[in-house]
């Protein structure tokens, strides 16, 4: 990582202070960045690679007896699918899946129980060799690759703004990065949460009612819009990330309002590069413009 | 942008520094003084039209001095025209009581005109330090100037044989790396206009000075000028300094009343307006209408919220893009000055209330106060509040908002920034307190169907009488009603008009109030 540019190893380290946080999940850092082309990008890759190796340590908890016959996301052999969870015996879940019954010995920590309102999906998800390849690559997982890939997935970074835009991103940061498109495998629907490590989702997304029962790892809202979204606000309890285009005029606004509304902010104890500004707060209240995107004509 | 520009970019910036020159000027900044002088008097104490008239093409011409990279020999002459003009003027008689400032602007402009302009040689010092782009062919010095000024420009160093790209703020900031970028003035005078003030504007303009396209800016200031200061630039008060080395420190004299420095300037051709409103209200002006070929009326204001992509002009979709002006083209430029209005409307308004609904503004106000706080208090689920809540907000609500917005109280308007904490304070919720948000929220939505259902209101009355357009025309100032019966709100406007093309920043874009529901073509002029 010390031959990355400065400017990349500064976002990769904002998002890890956020990740690592201090207990405070309201924790924000806003960063306006001189062109926000790749910066996306290298969040986000940064982001999920420090997931990857977290959870590549820590497996996540195995549902309980008391989530029996509640559906549930699974990964096993390769693939993402959603099923019954029959019981749970000696810390081993047995489910019912289109394929019969399964007892996940292996893999029970990666049967993520689906919120009540989740509607459970008939389709199935494989990961594809490219995929799995750029995961056995980039931190050399090797055959627990499509494990970790699940463990991270259960709680993905969100970013609210464009899909293309974060997928041209990673298209260049080839090169920078070993495999960043393959490695984020970034979905553009919400309703794919549990099988991408990376969900991208506009500003205007429609909200869905299981959004209080999952969490993201990472909120990453792109510019303005994003920032002001109901979107974002559904995921309150999360830490955000908000990337700023230093030189568009709706930043200045979104500075103004954070400014009058947020009671201390604090700048970024980070080696900084030159052209970057970066400020740190914790969103303890509504920010007044979080209430003016629902405007009427006069 | 190519990934290989942003790697420039940010390897360039690595390394910028900020050069400041600061330009002796005294000619200049005795001119500044005796417009500023001469303004301040004949609002005062009033002044002829045509000395008006007079004021604002030297105000043309002062302005021509200070942004355009030179003075030409026409612009020498029609310096030495403006001093014969108000020779003349002096020695009719009229207007005898600014005689002495007069007499200052004519000693000045013939100064000037008999003067060498001080940037040229400076300007031509600094662009030929930089060489031509091996890459592009393009130069690697860009200078900044208003879109006004930029064929002036261009044919000054076509004339001087000299190599420089020439930008507006916008063309910079989609610029690729440069070598060098020279401003003339500080970033922020680029930006102040009546929605943005010098403070506001050197934020907006920071950019160029903390993350410029270019490993070297050079601020050129003249005399009277604001000073520049890096500290202003930056987007956040609370992230650390700007990084920037400046090169040579600026004049420390403190600045003239930037009453010329403004953004906006009066058309000669306006002979019917009163032009003290100009200058010293222009920080009051705070929304444009433009009235398109199509006889639709597009409003810019400063309102925040969310801002429309695409406006139609001549029957086209005109797409604005995310950082550049929108040029709207031709159209008659309606200036709308609600706050120069609103010591009128406060009497009116009140009174209207009180007709209509037996109560002041402000006696209404604490009366929704409280049967918010009892609604609150009464409630047995949050359902039931919402509900209760819902009740309460009506039209008559909504038009109490639409006045307290008017006297600036910043209460209940729907449209406000400061409407949601308002409510928020009105229920007495914590602040800290983010559970309660879906019952503010739902109580926001109230406000607002109220808000749109009396702009339709609004609408449709403009559309059925269209006289307002008429009287707009001919007296600049026309009143709008709006009655269902129901709820009203009366708002009246002064407006104010003339005929030039201006550049209009999508920031500012407001709400398009599209007209063309007329039918057929009702309001043609």
């Amino acid at each position: 990582m010390s031959r990355l540019p400065p400017w990349i190893r500064f976002l990769r380290s904002s998002s890890l202070t956020l990740l690592k946080g201090d207990g405070n999940l309201r924790n924000r850092i806003a960063i306006a960045v001189p062109a926000i082309e790749l910066s996306v990008g290298a969040a986000v890759f940064a982001t999920v690679r420090e997931l990857a190796v977290q959870r590549s340590v820590l497996p996540l908890g195995i549902p309980s007896g008391t989530d029996a016959l509640s559906h549930v996301s699974f990964f096993g052999s390769g693939k993402y699918e959603d099923a019954v969870l029959l019981d749970v015996r000696d810390g081993v879940p047995r489910l019912r899946y289109s394929g019969g019954e399964v007892r996940l010995e292996k893999y029970g920590d990666v049967v993520r129980p689906l919120p009540s309102s989740f509607e459970p999906r008939t389709s199935r998800r494989a990961l594809s060799d490219e995929i799995t390849a750029a995961w056995r690559t980039v931190e050399r997982f090797e055959a627990n690759a499509g494990r970790i890939h699940a463990r991270v997935s259960a709680t993905p970074v969100l970013v609210i703004g464009s899909f293309d835009g974060l997928q041209a991103d990673l298209e260049v940061l080839q090169g920078v990065f070993p495999l960043p498109k393959s490695f984020c495998d970034a979905s553009s629907s919400v309703d794919a949460w549990f099988r991408h490590p990376v969900l991208v989702a506009g500003p205007q997304t429609e909200i869905r009612s299981w959004f209080p029962d999952v969490s993201p790892s990472l909120v990453v809202a792109v510019g303005a819009a994003a920032w002001n979204s109901k979107l974002r606000r559904q995921f309150w309890n999360a830490p955000h990330l908000l990337l700023l285009d230093r030189r568009s005029p709706t930043s200045l606004e979104i500075a103004s309002d954070l400014e009058s509304s947020v009671q201390e902010m604090s700048s970024l104890d980070l080696e900084r590069p030159k052209g970057v500004e970066a400020v740190r707060f914790c969103e303890t209240s509504f920010s007044s413009s979080d209430f003016d995107n629902e405007d009427f004509e006069l | 942008m190519r990934r290989s520009h942003i790697e420039s970019l940010y390897r360039i910036l690595e390394s910028s520094s900020v050069e400041v020159t600061s330009i002796e000027w005294p000619e200049l900044r005795s001119l500044t003084r005796s417009l500023n002088r001469a303004y301040r008097q004949s609002r005062e104490a009033g002044a002829t039209s045509d000395l008006e008239s007079l004021l604002t093409r030297t105000r043309a011409a002062h302005r021509l001095l200070t942004r355009a990279a030179s003075a030409q020999a026409s612009d020498r002459d029609s310096l030495e025209v403006l001093a014969l003009e108000f020779q003349l003027h002096l020695e009719s008689g009229r207007d005898s009581h600014i005689g002495q400032t007069l007499e200052g602007i004519i000693h000045s402009l013939v100064a000037l005109a008999n003067e060498p302009h001080p940037v040229a040689p400076l300007l031509e010092g600094i662009i030929s330090r930089y060489g031509t782009d091996v890459a592009t062919g393009g130069a690697e010095v860009a200078v900044v100037v208003d879109r006004q000024d930029a064929q002036l420009t261009v044919d000054w160093l076509n004339e001087v044989e000299l190599s420089a790209q020439v930008v507006t703020p916008s063309e910079l900031r989609r610029s690729g790396p440069l070598e060098g970028v020279i401003l003339l003035g500080p970033p922020g005078r680029y930006f102040v206009s009546q929605w943005a003030d010098f403070a506001a504007a050197e934020r907006l303009g920071g950019w160029m000075i903390a993350s410029p396209p270019a490993r070297s800016v050079h601020v050129m200031l003249w005399d009277g000028q604001r000073e520049f200061r890096l500290k202003p630039c930056q987007l956040f008060s609370a992230s650390l300094p700007i990084p920037a080395t400046i090169v040579e420190a600026p004049q420390a004299e403190p600045p003239d009343e930037p009453i010329v420095w403004t953004w906006f300037e009066p058309s000669p051709s306006r002979t019917t307006f009163d032009t003290s409103a100009w200058s010293s209200d222009s920080q009051t002006v705070d929304a444009i209408a433009v009235r398109l070929t199509n006889d639709d009326v597009a409003f810019f204001s400063n309102d925040v919220g969310a801002q429309p992509r695409r406006v139609e002009v001549d029957g086209d979709e005109v797409e604005f893009e995310t950082t550049s002006s929108a040029s709207l083209t031709p159209g008659t430029i309606l200036i709308f000055n609600s706050q120069r209005a609103a010591e009128s409307l406060r009497a009116d308004a009140n009174q209207e209330m009180e007709r209509r609904f037996g109560g002041s503004a402000s006696t209404m106000t604490r009366s929704y106060q409280q049967e918010l706080k009892d609604a609150v208090a009464r409630a047995e689920s949050q359902a039931t509040l919402i509900h209760e809540l819902g009740k309460l907000v009506n039209d008559r609500t909504y038009a109490r908002g639409l006045i307290n917005r008017v006297q600036d109280e910043e209460f209940i308007a729907p449209q406000r920034p400061g409407a949601y904490p308002a409510l928020r304070d009105v229920l007495g919720l914590d602040p800290d307190d983010g559970s309660r948000y879906e019952l503010l929220r739902a109580l926001r939505v109230e406000h607002q169907r109220a808000g749109q259902r009396l702009s339709r209101i609004q609408r449709d009355s403009m559309i059925r009488d269209t006289s307002w357009q008429i009287a707009l025309q001919e007296a600049g100032c026309v009143t709008l009603e709006a009655d269902d019966g129901s709820g009203s709100f009366e708002l009246r406007i002064v407006i104010e008009r003339e005929n030039e093309i201006r550049q209009v920043g999508r920031s500012r874009l407001g709400r398009l109030i599209a007209l063309r529901e007329l039918s057929p073509r009702q309001g043609q002029q």
